[in-house]
């Protein structure tokens, strides 16, 4: 080989690395348009992993004998529940789904007048009747059930929430049935609240069934108060449903919800 | 040749409130096996996150302590618990201990695989021996974050034990906080299991830990709020 065509191969090959490495420099720097990344989208683990948020059970206790049909309390009670279950369907379920059910006890039987479901899946709530007596003890059975039913409310579950609205005494056996309730594993954890409807209500019964030392047995001395209440409440599950801890203990504010008091404020 | 893994990534909820990972866990080698250790600290208790940490460090401290003999596979479950428990007793600088409140999660294994476990509170340990995934925590009955911990429960009955040996390539023992575990399905658990497993194997232990750190980042289920702790002994 010349000294020529030495140099010329030396040239060539220089040249043709000098290519290839600017070929390799000009893929590795310029910027690839990046698919929009999705929680999850890629991982190997997202085929084994829950695709909805924990629930958030929320369950209502609903007296409906025959007197809550006086001074329009059924019908303060229907407007505040559909109106609780309208805000938590429009919750955009970032941190917890809630989810709703709602026991009645008014007449022989308690029953699940609506089965506990996402809000989100809820179209309508058939309204309450009033009729008949206080099955307030079975009512306590029923719930205790939902709460044991871990098809309904899995161990992922946060800490559920049962709501007591009562404007009487029972008339079933309900100590024995509240007892099992408090004692079971699942109802002593849950988040208990009650509301005692009108003078006639069993306020230490009530007291008995609410676990929250600092909120006593809230009080409804007419209709509006029941709304209120639920407001209440509504606000308080929604905070913590998309709060970062949702399973903290629920704490009802009703100072938060204005009532219809003159503003004498100004005077 | 048995290998380990782990890692604790802090959950989005922490995060948001600029707060620590309550999660802890340690893993170190020991007469060619090893020592894992994973706590969760209760989010209720304010220094859940030192008592997480002091946890997993009673766990190497105790067994540590140990003569070298296989004698360690004969110690009564009952008095490892108790050394470890009172261990952290020890060391926890608060008077009321239940301020640091954990869980507790140990695997311990010999060079042969032999390998003990301890748990107390939630969370989940699987293992995966000769293809077969076994779930070794006893079904929970309360809801998320409701749990038995150090500090708040002394009863030897809250605590769960089992014996077993990991000696053939893909067997491996996982331990896994609730943050992990709620996220699971039940019939999924043995397809989680045998796939941590088996990706675990094909990286090294800094890769493995990347690859945990990425998948419990970007975990998939909506509205995931809680730290995720996972460590794992395997067999390569």
């Amino acid at each position: 080989m010349g000294w020529a065509s030495m140099n010329e191969d030396n040239e060539s090959r220089f040249f043709n690395a000098t290519i290839i490495r600017n070929e390799v420099d000009r893929k590795m720097n310029t910027s690839q348009p990046m698919p929009e990344k999705q929680p999850g989208g890629s991982t190997k683990l997202k085929a084994f992993t829950a695709p909805q948020a924990r629930p958030l059970p929320v369950i209502i206790l609903a007296d409906t004998s025959g007197s809550m049909a006086e001074n329009q309390k059924i019908e303060a009670l229907n407007v505040a529940v559909r109106q609780m279950v309208a805000s938590f369907a429009n919750e955009p379920r970032l941190r917890a789904d809630i989810q709703v059910g709602v026991i009645t006890f008014g007449g022989r039987h308690a029953q699940l007048h609506l089965p506990l479901v996402s809000a989100h899946a809820v179209k309508d709530v058939i309204g309450f009747t009033a009729t008949g007596t206080t099955p307030m003890g079975a009512a306590f059975e029923l719930a205790r059930e939902l709460l044991e039913d871990r098809e309904r409310v899995p161990a992922r579950a946060y800490r559920p929430v049962l709501v007591l609205v009562s404007d009487g005494a029972p008339t079933d056996d309900w100590e024995t049935s509240l007892a099992a309730l408090k004692a079971s594993e699942r109802g002593q954890k849950a988040s208990r609240i009650a509301m005692a409807i009108g003078a006639d209500a069993d306020r230490e019964l009530l007291a008995q069934f609410a676990n929250d030392a600092e909120a006593p047995v809230f009080e409804a001395h007419e209709a509006q108060d029941i709304r209120r209440f639920f407001r209440a409440v509504t606000m308080s599950v929604v905070a913590n449903s998309a709060s970062p801890m949702p399973d903290k203990p629920l704490t009802i504010d009703m100072s938060e919800i204005p009532g219809d008091d003159l503003d004498l404020d100004a005077i | 040749m048995l290998r380990a893994a782990g890692v604790s990534v802090t959950g989005p909820g922490h995060l948001e409130l600029n707060e620590d990972c309550q999660d802890a866990h340690s893993i170190k080698g020991w007469r060619g096996g090893w020592i894992l250790a994973v706590a969760d600290g209760l989010g209720s208790r304010p220094h859940s996150a030192q008592g997480a940490q002091v946890a997993v460090r009673s766990v190497q401290a105790v067994a540590r302590a140990w003569e070298h003999s296989s004698a360690w596979r004969t110690i009564p479950a009952r008095d490892v618990a108790t050394d470890i428990y009172r261990q952290w007793l020890k060391t926890v600088p608060w008077r009321d201990k239940s301020m640091g409140a954990t869980t507790l999660l140990v695997a311990i294994c010999d060079r042969d695989g032999y390998t003990r476990m301890w748990q107390l509170g939630d969370g989940l340990v699987v293992s995966v021996v000769n293809g077969r995934v076994q779930v070794l925590t006893p079904e929970r009955s309360g809801f998320g974050n409701e749990t038995r911990a150090l500090g708040v429960d002394t009863s030897w009955s809250a605590w769960h034990t089992s014996d077993l040996v990991l000696g053939r390539s893909g067997d491996a023992l996982l331990l896994m906080t609730d943050g992990i575990a709620d996220d699971i399905p039940q019939d999924l658990v043995a397809g989680f299991a045998s796939t941590v497993g088996r990706e675990l194997k094909k990286r090294s232990r800094r890769g493995a830990r990347q690859w945990l750190r990425r998948e419990f980042t970007d975990w998939a289920t909506p509205g995931h709020s809680d730290d995720k702790t996972l460590a794992a002994i395997f067999v390569e």
